[in-house]
């Protein structure tokens, strides 16, 4: 089942195929003709990942955009029908301890999963937490790069250390700049008047 | 003109372990420009915890090699330091409709370690080191109310690493 027309229950186990790269991120819907920027894959302002309807994300299959997939053949073209690409399955099972509430599996949590493979932090924040306890990192996550949380108002809403929230905000961090806007905050060193820059020595 | 460097949990976080090419980046940066990172008490408690899932931060490490050091506790019976504490816990409070009690206090303590230095004289300039964007901007705006806006800067963790790591390759 593509992510696209995922509509999954609690407890169930959705099995879910994403591209074969690195840009996971990299998904866009065709048949509906909304055409969206890789960068902007979901919508910015919808900054609660965690709580909104299953029901929004219910649509036509994604599709890769990366440039990967282009690399053979000619110029890959809309109307060329039909089109295959190679695929990795990742499992995603999707855990509600209480209540109603639902999960929307965005590209972004859908990346942030699939980085588990090579970021230790991600793995064992989904190891103790669920996919669910990401999705729920993810939005403050989003909230911290927009300036609006901490990673203490994070530890103290969700039960766990400061450090433990610092380590899988920064995790995430990639995650959040490569799917939304985010703007720029604070100087770097580049603008400050700090590095003299006279001796490259470690001594 | 003497300047300090405030610096808070994340940044820390972000070198990773000694062997990471950014920690050494910024203990060069460090040693080169005479540069002490100092930590409000409670940045050091985070950075200390006894985490299982977590990988110690080397902040000892950091310590032992002389770049940075624990802050002495706050002064709140100066009342520039109270009010500069009270302030960023409402304007983080703000940023996220939430009240300012239930704001940690230790992200306004690296504005308030700020104002104690300013204020006493000990310090003409003030940078302070976060990845929180919401505890950079607060200290900025709170201690230019004070008076203190061209004395203080925040800097941005993440910038100012990467910044370093490419400048140095």
């Amino acid at each position: 089942m593509l992510p696209g027309n995922s509509s999954f229950s609690r407890h169930s186990p959705t099995r879910l195929f994403v591209p074969e790269c690195v840009h996971v991120a990299g998904v866009r819907r065709h048949e509906d003709g909304a055409v969206r920027n890789r960068r902007r894959g979901i919508n910015p302002a919808q900054n609660d990942i965690s709580e909104v309807p299953v029901s929004r994300f219910e649509g036509p299959p994604l599709r890769p955009i990366c440039c990967c997939h282009r690399s053979n053949g000619p110029p890959v073209t809309d109307d060329e029908q039909p089109r295959q690409y190679a695929a990795r399955e990742i499992d995603l099972t999707v855990t509600t301890a209480a209540g109603d509430r639902e999960y929307t599996i965005t590209p972004a949590l859908i990346d942030a999963v699939g980085r588990r493979e090579t970021d230790p932090d991600i793995d064992i924040y989904i190891d103790r937490h669920g996919v669910a306890g990401l999705a729920t990192a993810l939005t403050y996550a989003v909230a911290r790069e927009r300036g609006e949380v901490t990673h203490r108002l994070m530890a103290e809403d969700l039960d766990i250390s400061p450090l433990a929230a610092e380590m899988i905000l920064q995790a995430l961090r990639p995650v959040v700049h490569e799917h939304y806007d985010i703007e720029e905050a604070g100087l770097g060193l580049d603008e400050l008047d700090i590095d003299d820059g006279d001796d490259t020595s470690d001594a | 003109m003497s300047r300090l460097h405030i610096a808070d949990t994340g940044l820390f976080v972000a070198m990773g372990q000694p062997s990471n090419s950014r920690y050494q980046a910024v203990r060069r940066l460090a040693r080169r420009n005479d540069v002490t990172f100092v930590l409000p008490e409670r940045v050091y408690e985070e950075l200390t915890v006894d985490e299982p899932d977590v990988e110690e931060v080397p902040i000892d490490t950091a310590i032992d090699e002389g770049w940075a050091t624990g802050a002495a506790p706050l002064e709140f019976s100066e009342p520039v330091v109270s009010r500069v504490m009270d302030g960023v816990q409402r304007y983080i409070a703000n940023a996220d409709d939430r009240p300012a009690d239930e704001v940690e206090r230790a992200d306004a303590a690296l504005a308030a370690l700020a104002a104690q230095h300013l204020s006493s004289g000990s310090a003409t300039e003030v940078y302070v080191y976060t990845t929180d964007i919401a505890a950079g901007e607060g200290a900025e705006t709170v201690l230019a109310s004070e008076g203190y806006g061209d004395s203080v800067t925040y800097v941005n963790g993440f910038r100012f690493i990467e910044d370093l790591v490419t400048g140095d390759s």
